[in-house]
């Protein structure tokens, strides 16, 4: 799977997953709007990890929205591939993000009704990818996971770091462009945590995925490669890890994380 | 304050009611509109008493049925009642945590179930008065009777019987929901979720062990009623049928979704195919978790299909074809000198049947009358019109038939002679030992010239055998095709090949079973060994019409004979021995009648089945409605992962329809054979097509069951667009 990462369907280097220009998003009307996005822009490339971060009412939940097509931007545009995604309506838009998007949610979202398995290979069959081939994709991410052993049980049998690789599992078996995790450690012990952004990085790592993950944990986000910070509905500050190690990346966005906090009481 | 509360409740949650509310508006509308069928009475101009009477009797039985209708529909309330309160635990550990005391919120609730039930009974009771006008015209239509002074009837008794009933039916509830809401601690209410249609562990061998038990249950079942026939319903083994069809249901809806689940698991190619694997998984885990009401509904639905397609088979048994049955005017009959052994004698000891014993009990029971026949040569309408010349003015036209038996000549011995298979008569206990009655040639050919009809020759060795009846085809057939050979007062005679079938008098039904027309030179002989007619008829045709005539026929004979009198068809003296006549059939008269009796069954039948159809298919629209809602989260989830608005609706469809036809079917696989054996035994014995009851009831079904199918899927899909905003 590596090879989607190696071979850019651009001759640039650098090929965006993600490009997010000049996003506004204004709730209420117009006597008393609110901002929740005010014109923000990053991109994402084709095969990085990016964690965005941020205090509660930042805006990075009606971010990760916007770019998950669940809620419109009023204003901007959100590319995703070659693919600009508010242009898309109905059928178009569930096949882009069956196709294109992957999800990991805080609560998992498997369906309960559902084996693991089952679960994972939902992603596939709603693709129209063929019974037999599902299979084998099936298992060899359950593989690379580390959940084969809980493929036959359902939702409500399994830990919630079981479930939050069977989801993970999930978002990346149908080989999206772009996976979104929002919160994805929220419901998580610290163990569990970290075994799961170790599992999110070795996606990203091992299988090329391009991750887009939310967060408010640091060391969450010490596990990604670069870090977006949010306040106000604006890119406040962002951090690339470099040639650091998790441990450092931490120290440092701690630092960040202390100078965002410390101008919350100055801003009022 | 409570009261704006508590109906602002019930418009917020207006679709968990809507169910609630439409079946509880049918149920008080077919409640009304069956019970107010005795007041249509008004309605119609009814020449004879007997049409009122019919009217009384279905009213009277509807009524005894209303008592099991309003059990279902109390069940069924109190199902639908349950449903809201489940949905809405949260709301009310709400009201709770909010500091609301328990008591203002029974009050709430009370409020709330008062308004929509004031509002469902006042539309109900609506619908119902269009719906009892509908059904007057039906009765006219039924009864054959003419509305001659058509106004809007309210039936007052209707009324206060809906109204009481329903009444009570609130009131209970409404007790269940206070004690229920009153009861409960905030704790359960707070965190009520939606059960999770989780089903219980059972490992999959024991339910493939309940799986082979059930159908094992079924095919004994089915094997039982196959020696049954219907014909011992009292009988334990009927019983021990019934048992075990309900068990075999039931052990079959619990243990069957697995079993499809599992074996719809082994085929990948379909299983892993869009989202076939998660309405499969929806649609057995419901019906895993569902399998008591399920196996509930599909048995009501079974007992409605059942009751409607062999209904429309009994009626059209009883009624048969009225207008065949109903050719003469009149048909009076007299059995002045019956057989010893008839039903008409009830003699402390038996006595030898011969022409001797029969002339004198017949004169030891009433002297008089006997001598009177005799005088009059037993010709009925000869000693009418003695004593009252009228009778020409009123009668164009007239036959007398007599039926003549030999003391010893019985079905059984002349069959078993003759060497023909009695074939289904043989199941009548009484067919055997019964006198074989033959009449002559002239007389019958007599009774055909009467209405137009062309006459038989018969030569001076052969017998025709008539008859009507479709019970007693199969012995005529046979008797005919083998020239059955029969021995009549010293003359061997053997059966014409002609099939005879000449109905022969007025009557319910048709009721001519293997008459023997004989030459007439043999009753000539039977008369000079004694024998006088045990039984006799006279076809008259009117001058005027039915109605005129029927008039003018009870005032000649009560002229004619003092003392008697046609006013009512009951007051006529039925006794053994009458002279001209005991029995009076007018036409018309029987026409009413078996337009009553069409009256009763057609009417217990839909009531019944419409009621029971309503019920299972209320049933499950709220299982359907509940299910859609408790996973609204599970399809927000799949849009989440990308399918689209078609896949979700589809799945949606899917479920809704399955889960509706899993019961149907198996309904209808259990009533097709009991139809099935209805009409191997009883239905083909008369002649009666059950496909005109079942085309009915497919009709029944298609209506009303798609009705309730349609809307719930409809606002499933509503509630699944809404959660999903499509």
């Amino acid at each position: 799977m590596a090879e989607k990462h190696s071979t850019p369907s651009h001759a640039t280097c650098y090929h965006a997953a993600l490009t997010v220009e000049r996003l506004e998003r204004v709730f209420g009307g117009k006597g008393n709007p609110t901002y929740a996005l005010r014109g923000i822009s990053f991109a994402v490339a084709d095969g990085e990890f990016v964690a965005v971060m941020g205090p509660s009412g930042s805006g990075k939940t009606t971010l990760l929205n916007c770019i998950a097509t669940i809620d419109k931007p009023t204003s901007g545009l959100v590319t995703i591939g070659n693919t600009e995604t508010s242009r898309l309506r109905g059928k178009a838009l569930a096949k882009f993000r069956r196709e294109d998007l992957g999800f990991i949610f805080q609560d998992s979202n498997l369906i309960e009704t559902l084996t693991a398995y089952e679960n994972i290979a939902l992603a596939l069959s709603i693709q129209g990818v063929r019974a037999s081939v599902i299979d084998s994709r099936v298992q060899d991410v359950a593989v690379r996971l580390g959940v084969l052993d809980v493929m036959d049980k359902y939702p409500a049998q399994m830990s919630g770091g079981q479930r939050q690789r069977v989801a993970a599992a999930r978002a990346i078996v149908g080989k999206p462009k772009l996976i979104l995790a929002d919160e994805p450690t929220g419901a998580l012990d610290s163990r569990n945590s970290a075994v799961l952004l170790d599992t999110l990085a070795g996606m990203n790592r091992d299988m090329g995925a391009t991750i887009l993950m939310v967060t408010h944990d640091p060391f969450a986000a010490s596990h990604a490669g670069r870090v977006l910070f949010v306040k106000d509905g604006e890119l406040f500050n962002e951090l690339q890890r470099g040639s650091d190690d998790n441990k450092a990346f931490y120290g440092r966005i701690m630092e960040v994380q202390a100078l965002l906090g410390g101008e919350v009481p100055h801003a009022r | 304050m409570l009261v704006k509360l508590a109906l602002r409740n019930v418009r917020r949650s207006a679709r968990d009611y809507a169910v609630y509310f439409v079946t509880l508006l049918f149920g008080v509308a077919v409640f009304y509109a069956f019970n107010s069928i005795g007041s249509q009475a008004v309605l119609f101009d009814f020449q004879s008493h007997a049409a009122g009477r019919m009217l009384e009797m279905t009213n009277y039985f509807l009524g005894l049925f209303s008592v099991a209708v309003a059990l279902v529909l109390a069940f069924l309330v109190a199902y639908a009642n349950r449903f809201i309160i489940k949905r809405r635990k949260r709301e009310f550990g709400t009201y709770l945590l909010l500091g609301m005391s328990a008591s203002k919120m029974a009050a709430v609730l009370s409020i709330e179930m008062l308004a929509v039930g004031v509002v469902s009974l006042a539309a109900g009771l609506l619908v119902g008065l269009l719906l009892s006008q509908g059904l007057a015209f039906a009765t006219a239509a039924l009864m054959g009777a003419t509305m001659t002074h058509y106004t809007f009837v309210v039936s007052s008794d209707a009324l206060v019987k809906t109204l009481v009933c329903f009444a009570v039916l609130f009131v209970a509830t409404l007790v269940m929901n206070v004690v229920f809401v009153s009861r409960r601690k905030l704790g359960d209410l707070l965190t009520a979720r939606a059960e999770n249609a989780q089903m219980k562990n059972v490992s999959l061998g024991v339910r493939i062990v309940g799986f082979v038990l059930a159908i094992a249950l079924l095919v004994v079942s089915y094997v039982l009623l196959w020696n049954n026939k219907f014909e011992q319903i009292n009988g334990p083994d009927f019983l021990a049928c019934t048992v075990l069809m309900v068990v075999g249901t039931v052990l079959l809806f619990w243990s069957g979704a697995t079993i499809v689940l599992t074996l719809v698991r082994r085929a990948r190619g379909f299983y892993f195919k869009g989202l076939h694997a998660f309405t499969s998984r929806q649609i057995s885990s419901k019906v895993g978790t569902a399998f008591a009401s399920l196996s509930v509904v599909c048995i009501m639905l079974f007992f409605a299909l059942s009751t409607v397609s062999i209904g429309f088979g009994v009626r059209a048994i009883f009624v048969g074809d009225v207008e065949q049955c109903t050719q003469y005017d009149v048909t009076m009959m007299s059995r002045v000198c019956p057989a010893t052994d008839s039903l008409f004698y009830d003699l402390p000891e038996p006595v030898e049947d011969s022409y001797e014993n029969r002339i004198a009990l017949s004169k030891e029971h009433d002297a008089a009358t006997f001598a009177a026949a005799e005088a009059s040569g037993f010709d009925m309408a000869a000693d009418i019109t003695s004593r009252n010349p009228a009778w020409n003015d009123l009668v164009k036209a007239s036959a007398q038939m007599d039926y003549y038996a030999e003391p010893q000549m019985k079905w059984g011995k002349v069959l078993a002679d003759a060497g023909v298979d009695a074939g289904s008569m043989e199941s009548l206990s009484n067919f055997a030992t019964s006198h074989v009655m033959v009449m002559g040639i002239s007389q019958f050919n007599a009774v055909c010239e009467l209405t137009g009809k062309p006459t038989y020759q018969l030569a001076e060795d052969q017998y025709l055998v008539n008859n009507t009846m479709a019970l007693s085809e199969e012995v005529a057939d046979n008797m005919r095709s083998k020239a059955a050979s029969l021995t009549v007062a010293g003359h061997e005679l053997a059966a014409a090949p002609d099939e005879v079938a000449v109905e022969m008098r007025t009557g319910a039904m048709p009721d001519v079973g293997l008459d023997l027309i004989v030459p007439d030179s043999v009753i000539e002989a039977m008369k000079a060994q004694g024998a006088v007619p045990v039984c006799s008829y006279l076809d008259c045709m009117y001058n005027c019409d039915r109605a005129a005539g029927d008039e003018k026929l009870t005032q000649v004979l009560s002229d004619a004979y003092p003392g008697t009198s046609l006013d009512s068809y009951n007051d006529v003296p039925v006794l053994g021995v009458d002279w001209p006549y005991s029995n009076v059939y007018e036409g018309s008269e029987m026409a009413t009648q078996a337009g009553g009796l069409k009256l009763v069954i057609t009417y217990l039948a839909l009531y019944i089945g419409f009621v029971l159809l309503v019920s299972t298919a209320a049933i499950l629209a709220i299982q359907q409605l509940s299910e859609t809602a408790d996973s609204v989260g599970r399809y927000q989830r799949l849009s989440s992962l990308g399918c689209d608005k078609g896949m979700i609706l589809g799945s949606c469809r899917t479920q809704c329809v399955l889960y509706f036809l899993l019961p149907l079917v198996v309904a209808l696989v259990h009533s097709a054979y009991a139809v099935h054996i209805m009409n191997l035994g009883l239905f083909s014995a008369f002649g009666i097509d059950p496909m005109n009851g079942i085309a009915i009831t497919g009709g029944f079904v298609l209506v009303v069951y798609g009705c309730y199918m349609l809307v719930s899927y409809l606002a499933s899909r509503n509630v699944v667009r809404e959660a999903c905003g499509f």
